[in-house]
This record gives structure tokens, C-alpha cells and sequence, in this order.
């Protein structure tokens, strides 16, 4: 069974995974709501398996974030209300970096970038995922 | 060349007005300096001039905070400030909290800059040392002639651009900021020598002291416990069934009071746990695990204590900010006060 | 293992027919360089420009930063694994271009790449401001992914730096220094009565484009290891990462490791430096136990007293420092961190993304948040195009005179947090 689960706001990690993987793709999202999506996950059992503000690009810098993710037994069964068994340090590893990621965009928000540099912040995200992937 | 022009910040009592009878009166402002404003002109000297001071009473500052400030910064305006100087508060704790909203406010308000000064144990120094220069002064207004030229040198420097040096060099109390510096020996070179000591057990100074989460210091025993009023506070997550104010099950964002009156224990008929960090099987079953109030009946009805208010205040502990659950205690604690509650009990999970 | 280091002085560099030193001068020859480097068809164009200490002259964007060296005796080639074949190096001699250095330029990504300037107020935040730079800057085929750009760009910088270090092979140093490690148990034996001293050296290995090599490995796919720390002086350790400017390990600073050096100057007077412990900053939550428990280990089986530890980067290395931090600390061994800051432009906020009560020995190596102002320069090597979408510019930071306002995480190496610099922040 398939157990990752990548969320994402970046189309290239979308494209490039979609047939093999989980993934799921917050088209619309903000950096920070790929955060908020990424906690509301962890209480439902979701444990994290990529540091939730890797690669050193602050969060004020990027606009696209990729997580990757281990799905609980129950994930997506609706029929079983199972009551989810929290992962305490993701949950703090989470909280901890929505928290960061707050407060450094409360100093500077994410610049409008240039396509260019969007499609680069997409490539080392997608590098980044790759990575930790293979 | 003009004088540069500073306006002045002070109380009821400083101003002479009155001591506490006279703490409720409203802000006032007069032209020119009054009582430490002649200390404060003093050293200024030739170049500067305290035009103007103004002047509010501690308890309506701390009572009508919005107007206050409103009003003062109305008045401050129309001295056409360069800047503004507010106390020094030595350990007037109202003073204090008043020095340090107002020389925030006036500050944003007209980006000058401000000083003030207080007693390293004013608790206007935990609110705004982030925000403001406050050189630190002794206890009581007897420190008067050794602070106000530490406020006077300070605020000169500060009016004419000059770099700020560090807390010690200036006598401010640190303001917790990250300043760059050009050491003597590089970062390696200090890195070594630190672990030279460390390992030798002698003393060294990190150079960044790590963030201290708060501690609080245990408060005096109740003197009469079995007279004493008793409530239940909980990080537990128990709600009414059906979680009527939806608090969340982690990141609590809200807290819940609700009644007990009447009640002899928490029924799992009436309660639940909504809380997302622990096997909720058991509290689901008999939610006094959590909100013990079966066993605080018995003592009740065996006079081992007093009595218990008739409500329990509840939310959820798991990931909760410890700004938000700060945030809680300080609003409900009030309403534990007005009904002379005693001591709580706190139960997490 | 020991290492003989000749250090050869270079006082100017210049153009000429041949690539060599004369009279501590070095001399290179333009067109020789821009072959080598066009060996590579992923590159279409390569063109070498001198940077000295105090000319008007801004570098950007600058990618790598490598010194010249030459192995002159003993194992192994310059960068094994890499330009050399792999074979063990520290051992022997080899001579050093001190004071040159090769600096690659060129865009890859639009933003991991950081400024230099040789002269004015923002020439004091980097060591490459007085040193005699060989700038190469590189352009790639049309349509080039972006990861072999950077492989061809790394590349470029490390075969120049090699082949202009060969020009020293024949010069007799202006000073010799030793360094020499035992095999650990001769080593302990050395100083019996001095603590037995670690470096824990954490390589940036996040995977962004590419990452930091040891011998040629990928640091990410490294299980965490011990070395001779003179191995690092031979280019065991290159650097092809991208990180923010301010915090990038350059290869030259691989090759000149600070910790390395200050604890050789204090061997067997207050300490007995007895090895390096070489770990990663991945991204994976289980590699990051993982590392850090053997790490752990290895410290507590070289038999450690204390251990010195820097990362690389900001933000999720920052967990790796304090997972390192305390594992190492909970097996009885005294620890000191070295890192830089970021608490914003403001400095109010915290220094570091995470926090462990064992983390009570730290030394600053500065605040990256804060502005600064660089004035235009007469000549620019490379181009100003992306100083705004560089980490620590942004809109507006390009003014239309050329002069710069952004954050000091915008010049290489400024904050680099090995402790090179003498820049640091404390609490005001």
C-alpha cells in the first residue's frame, strides 16, 4: 500500500507525481495555508515525513511549498470514525514552523516575483521533493 | 540654530497635583517644564527645550486607556514635538505601564524618538523593553538625579543619529534585539575558547541565550482549605456534548465556562472530550477523569474543602499557543477573582 | 596523517601569456581558462575578469569561491572524486594560491546566488573583498535544465581552480605549515592528559539542485562519518549546493575550514584534536534522528570530552543543530554551537527556528536580516539583473544609479556560520 501522501501548491510537483503518487495539489493555496492544511492533516493522524520548512528558503522568500506526508491505516475511510492518534512532534514540528512562518511574513511578505523566478522557487521545490523521494 | 523641542510625560504625583486622591484626573497639558522636567532640561542643555509637558493621573490612564492616550497624543501634537521623553517611572507599576503605552503610541504617532525610564521590576519593563529604551533607574524617585542624565544623554544621541550602544554603555535594560558587531577574534576562534571552559567547568557567556519559556513561581498555600472556594480549570478538552462553542480539538483558539450547579458528577450523558492528543476512549466513558467532580462533591459534603463554584472553565491544551492560552488565563481569571474563588485546580491529560 | 600546507602569497594578479606565479604575482592566461571551461558543451560562453582588493567593482551573481591548490606530493589529486580520481588525500604536501581565488559567476537559479563587492562599506562583510579573484563568468546552452547548468557551473570553477593551482607546483612557499592528525588511538595517546576534542561538521544536503560532496558523494545519500580533518585541505569536501548568500560554505571554505584551523592552533596546549565527524542537514524527518544518533554515537566512541558543531543554512538545519546538540550532550560530552542569525530587520525576533535546553553554548556569527547599503561601482562582473530576486533583495533594491539597499544575506558568506568572520550580533 501506498502510505506518502505529498501536499502541494506547486503544479510541478503535482505534474510530475500525480500518476504515482498521492498528491494533494492546493492550486490556489499560500505557502503558509500549504502549512495550515498540512496541521489540519496532522490531526487526523497524518505524520510528517519532510521537515515542513525545508530547503533554507525562508518563508517570505518562496511561494510554493511541498510536504510530504504518511497516511494512518484509516486514512480516507469514511466509513471508519476511528478517533486518529495524534504524532505529537509532527504536530510541533508543524505548529512550530506556521508559527516562524507567521512571524517572518508578519516582517515582509512574499514578493510578487517575476514568472521566471516562480518557475525557478517551483524547480527547487520540486528538487527538493525529488530528493527526498528517490 | 532653532532648539530642538521635547515634550515631557508625567503623573499626577510628579506633576504635584496629588497623590493618590488625585490619581483619576483626566490629561492635562501645560506649557513648558514641571517638576523632573527641570531636571531633564538641565541636561539637555543649551540646544534643546522642553516646551511642553503633559500630564494624566495613573488611574485614569489605566482606566480610560483609549481616551487618554487619544487625548495626549492630541496635546503632544500641538507642541510640535522632535521628541518626547515620559517619566521616569522608577517602580510605579501604573506609572510605568503609562509611560511605556504613551512613549509607544507617540512614537508610531509621530516617528520621534522617546525615552523613558523605569525600575528593572516595573512590569512596564516586560510590556515595552522590545519597543523602547527605558534606562533602567533605582526604586523610588531618590534615583532622580542619577537617571535623568542617563535619559538626557540617551535621548540626545538618539535626536541626533548617533549610534546607540550597547545596555551597559547606555544604561537601558536590554531590549532582547539582535545588534551585529565586529568581534575581536573571529566566530571559530570563540567558538574554540568557549569549549576550553566549557569542558574545564569554568564560567563562559554564550553568545545567544537560548529563547526561556515561562515559568511560573508557585503561588502561597491556601491558608484554610476547608473554607476555601474552589474552581476546576482544564486543558482537558471536556465540553457540554455537541462542543456548543466549538472549541477545537488542538490549537484551541477559545476557551468554555459552563455549569456544574446541581450536578453530583460529570455525565458521560452530558459531557464529552473534544481534546485531539490523548486516547479519548476512557474520558468518553466517565469524564471525571478529566473534571474530577465526583471526588470534589465528596470532599464538598465532607467539609474537606470549602465549596466549588458552580462551573468548570475548559479548553483544549494540544498545540495551543502559549500566547492564546496566556490570553485565556488572563481574561478568565478575572471572573475567578469576582467570584472570590480561592484556588483552582488545574487538570490537563 | 599529516599535511604539509606550502602557502604562497599572491599579491596581484594579472593577465598574461602563461598561467603561473612570478615574484608572488599571478599570471593568467585568459584564453587557456575559457577552453578549459568550453570543454563542457553545456556551456556557450566563458569569459575571465580580474577582481582586486579595492577597485570599484561589484561581482554578481557569484555561485562558488574556490582557492588554488596543487597536490605536490603524497595520495591523491585536488577535489578527489570530483576533478581527481578518487583516492584518500591529507596526506603529503600541497601548495596553496593563498590570497587568490577562482569566483563563478553566472546565473542558475534567480535566487541562491549573492553579491561581492572589492571595496566600500559592504567590502567588510566578505572575506573575498581582499583576496585577488579570477572571475569566471559562465552562460549556459540555450535550453539547459537547470540542474545540469549547475552541475557544469560547479564543474567550471573546480577544473579552473585546479589548473591555475598547478601554477604553484614548482614555487617554493613563502611558509610551510603542519598539520597532523594520528590514527585515534596513537592520538589519544599523544596528550593523554588533554580533553579529547571533535568537530561535528554538518553539510547542507537539502537537495536543492544539487548539494555538498564528499569525495564525490552526495552528502545526502552519506551515512555520517569520521575523517582526518586534513583531508578537507586537499578539496575532499566541494560544495555545489545553493543556499542563502550569506550562509553558503564555499568550497574555499572547505578547503579552509576555521574550527579545523583554530583547533590545530590549540592542539596539545588546551586540547587534544582528535578527529572530524562529517554529517548531513536532509530533509526527512527520519533522516535527520538518524544522523544525529550516529553522530551521537561516533562521538561517544571516539571518546569524546567536547565537541564544536556548525551547520549550514537556516530554518530546518536549525533542528538538525539542536537534534545533534542534544543527542551529543545526553552521552556526557560538553558542546558548542556556531551558527548565524535571523531575527529580522528588526532583530526582535528569534534568532533561530529551533530551540533545545542543551543549546547554552552558542556562539553569533551575526544577524543576516539586516539592511544595508551598498554605493554604485564603476565596473560590475557578471550583471545586476537579479539583485532584487536574490535572497535579501527585493523590490526596489536595485536603485537606477546601480547602488544596492538589501539585506546583508545578500553577500556571500557574510554570516557563514563556521565561524570564519568576525562578525557577530548580541543582544542590545
Amino acid at each position: 500500500m501506498n502510505k506518502m501522501l505529498i501536499v502541494t501548491n506547486n503544479n510541478k510537483v503535482y505534474e510530475k507525481h500525480k500518476e504515482n503518487r498521492d498528491v494533494l495539489f492546493l492550486e490556489k493555496a499560500t505557502h503558509l495555508e500549504v502549512l495550515e492544511k498540512t496541521r489540519d492533516l496532522v490531526h487526523k493522524g497524518v505524520r510528517l515525513l519532510s521537515h515542513p520548512i525545508a530547503g533554507s528558503l525562508k518563508p517570505n522568500q518562496t511561494p510554493y511549498r511541498s510536504i510530504l506526508l504518511e497516511k494512518p491505516a484509516h486514512y480516507g475511510d469514511s466509513e471508519n470514525q476511528m478517533i486518529p492518534i495524534l504524532d505529537i512532534e509532527s504536530l510541533r514540528l508543524i505548529e512550530n514552523s506556521i508559527e516562524l512562518t507567521k512571524r517572518i511574513l508578519a516582517v515582509k511578505s512574499i514578493p510578487q516575483w517575476p514568472s521566471k523566478i516562480e518557475e525557478d522557487f517551483k524547480t527547487v521545490d520540486l528538487s527538493i521533493i525529488d530528493n527526498a523521494i528517490n | 540654530m532653532e532648539k530642538k523641542r521635547v515634550v515631557h510625560y508625567i503623573n499626577n504625583f510628579f506633576a504635584g497635583i496629588g497623590g493618590e486622591e488625585k490619581a483619576d484626573i483626566p490629561p492635562e497639558s501645560r506649557p513648558g517644564r514641571i517638576g523632573p522636567g527641570m531636571a531633564l532640561a538641565e541636561v539637555l542643555g543649551d540646544k534643546y527645550e522642553v516646551v511642553g509637558t503633559v500630564i494624566c493621573g495613573d488611574s485614569y490612564f489605566g482606566e480610560n486607556i483609549e481616551v487618554a492616550q487619544e487625548k495626549l497624543l492630541s496635546m503632544i501634537g500641538d507642541f510640535k514635538p522632535d521628541a518626547f521623553v515620559a517619566g521616569p517611572a522608577f517602580n510605579a507599576g501604573r506609572y510605568g505601564v503609562a509611560c511605556g503605552t504613551i512613549a509607544r503610541a507617540v512614537e508610531q504617532k509621530f516617528s520621534i524618538p522617546v525615552i523613558t525610564g523605569m525600575y528593572e521590576e516595573n512590569p512596564g519593563v516586560d510590556m515595552f523593553k522590545k519597543d523602547l529604551y527605558i534606562i533602567r533607574t533605582g526604586n523610588s524617585a531618590a534615583d532622580m538625579r542619577v537617571a535623568m542624565p542617563k535619559i538626557g544623554a540617551l535621548l540626545k544621541r538618539m535626536m541626533e543619529g548617533e549610534e546607540i550602544l550597547s545596555p551597559e554603555a547606555e544604561g537601558y535594560i536590554p531590549r532582547g534585539i539582535r545588534v551585529n558587531y565586529f568581534a575581536d577574534q573571529n566566530g571559530a576562534a570563540r567558538g574554540v575558547e568557549m569549549l576550553v571552559k566549557k569542558m574545564a567547568g569554568e564560567a563562559y557567556v554564550t553568545e545567544y541565550p537560548m529563547p526561556v519559556f515561562d515559568r511560573v513561581d508557585p503561588q502561597p498555600a491556601v491558608k484554610n482549605i476547608k473554607k476555601a472556594r474552589i474552581a476546576v480549570v482544564t486543558s482537558g478538552g471536556i465540553v457540554p456534548q455537541g462542543n456548543p462553542d466549538r472549541i477545537e480539538s488542538s490549537s484551541a483558539t477559545k476557551y468554555g465556562i459552563y455549569s456544574i450547579e446541581g450536578m453530583d458528577m460529570m455525565s458521560p450523558n452530558d459531557f464529552m472530550t473534544i481534546h485531539g492528543g490523548y486516547d479519548r476512549a476512557f474520558v468518553t466513558e466517565n469524564p471525571n477523569l478529566v473534571v474530577p467532580l465526583d471526588a470534589l462533591r465528596q470532599l464538598e459534603r465532607e467539609g474537606e474543602i470549602g465549596e466549588l463554584v458552580n462551573y468548570f472553565v475548559t479548553t483544549t491544551g494540544t498545540g495551543t499557543s502559549i500566547g492564546n492560552a496566556k490570553g485565556f488565563g488572563e481574561q478568565f481569571s478575572k471572573k475567578l477573582v469576582e467570584d472570590k474563588v480561592d484556588a483552582v485546580i488545574l487538570t490537563s491529560t | 596523517m599529516k599535511l604539509e600546507l606550502g602557502k604562497i602569497k599572491i599579491k596581484d594578479v594579472q593577465f598574461g601569456d602563461v598561467t603561473k606565479v612570478e615574484g608572488n604575482v599571478l599570471y593568467v592566461n585568459a584564453k587557456e581558462i575559457e577552453t578549459l571551461v568550453l570543454e563542457d558543451e553545456r556551456l556557450i560562453s566563458a569569459k575571465v575578469e580580474l577582481a582586486k582588493p579595492g577597485e570599484s567593482v561589484r561581482i554578481a551573481p557569484v555561485k562558488d569561491v574556490i582557492e588554488p591548490r596543487v597536490k605536490v606530493s603524497g595520495n591523491g589529486g585536488i577535489f578527489p572524486g570530483v576533478i581527481s580520481k578518487v583516492q584518500e588525500v591529507g596526506n603529503g604536501r600541497t601548495h596553496a594560491l593563498v590570497g587568490a581565488n577562482v569566483i563563478t559567476c553566472g546565473k542558475i537559479v534567480g535566487f541562491q546566488e549573492g553579491i561581492i563587492d572589492m571595496s566600500g562599506p559592504a567590502a567588510k562583510y566578505c572575506p573575498f573583498c581582499s583576496t585577488y579573484n579570477v572571475c569566471i563568468v559562465i552562460e549556459p546552452a540555450e535550453g539547459l535544465d537547470t540542474h545540469d547548468y549547475e552541475a557544469a557551473g560547479r564543474l567550471a570553477g573546480l577544473k579552473a581552480a585546479a589548473r591555475i593551482g598547478e601554477a604553484g607546483r614548482n614555487i617554493t612557499p613563502d611558509e610551510v605549515m603542519s598539520y597532523e592528525t594520528k590514527p585515534l588511538q596513537e592520538q589519544i595517546k599523544q596528550y593523554p592528559n588533554l580533553p579529547k576534542v571533535g568537530y561535528i561538521h554538518m553539510l547542507q544536503s537539502q537537495g536543492l539542485l544539487h548539494d555538498t560532496y564528499y569525495y564525490g558523494v552526495d552528502a545526502k545519500v552519506m551515512l555520517p562519518t569520521v575523517m582526518y580533518p586534513t583531508e578537507m585541505m586537499d578539496g575532499a569536501i566541494v560544495s555545489g549546493n545553493c543556499v542563502a548568500p550569506c550562509d553558503k560554505v564555499t568550497t574555499f571554505h572547505h578547503l579552509n575550514n576555521p574550527v579545523v584551523e583554530e583547533l590545530y592552533k590549540r592542539h596539545g596546549k588546551d586540547l587534544n584534536f582528535v578527529g572530524v565527524i562529517l554529517t548531513n542537514e536532509n530533509v526527512f524527518l527520519a533522516d535527520k534522528e538518524r544522523s544525529s544518533d550516529m553522530v551521537a554515537k561516533l562521538a561517544e566512541y571516539m571518546g569524546l570530552d567536547g565537541v564544536l558543531i556548525t551547520e549550514e543554512g537556516y530554518g530546518n538545519p536549525d533542528t538538525d543543530l539542536m537534534m545533534n546538540c542534544k543527542k551529543v550532550s545526553q552521552k556526557g560530552i560538553k558542546v558548542v554551537l556556531i551558527t548565524d542569525e535571523f531575527p529580522g530587520r528588526d532583530g526582535k525576533s528569534q534568532s533561530l527556528a529551533d530551540a533545545v535546553d542543551e543549546a547554552d553554548a552558542l556562539v553569533s556569527c551575526g544577524n543576516g536580516n539586516v539592511i544595508i547599503n551598498f554605493p554604485p561601482m564603476d565596473r560590475v562582473i557578471g550583471t545586476l539583473d537579479y539583485v532584487e530576486t536574490m535572497i535579501g533583495g527585493y523590490e526596489g533594491s536595485l536603485k537606477p544609479d546601480g547602488s544596492i539597499e538589501a539585506e546583508l544575506q545578500i553577500i556571500i558568506a557574510s554570516t557563514i556560520a563556521n565561524g570564519y568572520n568576525c562578525l557577530a550580533a548580541r543582544g542590545y
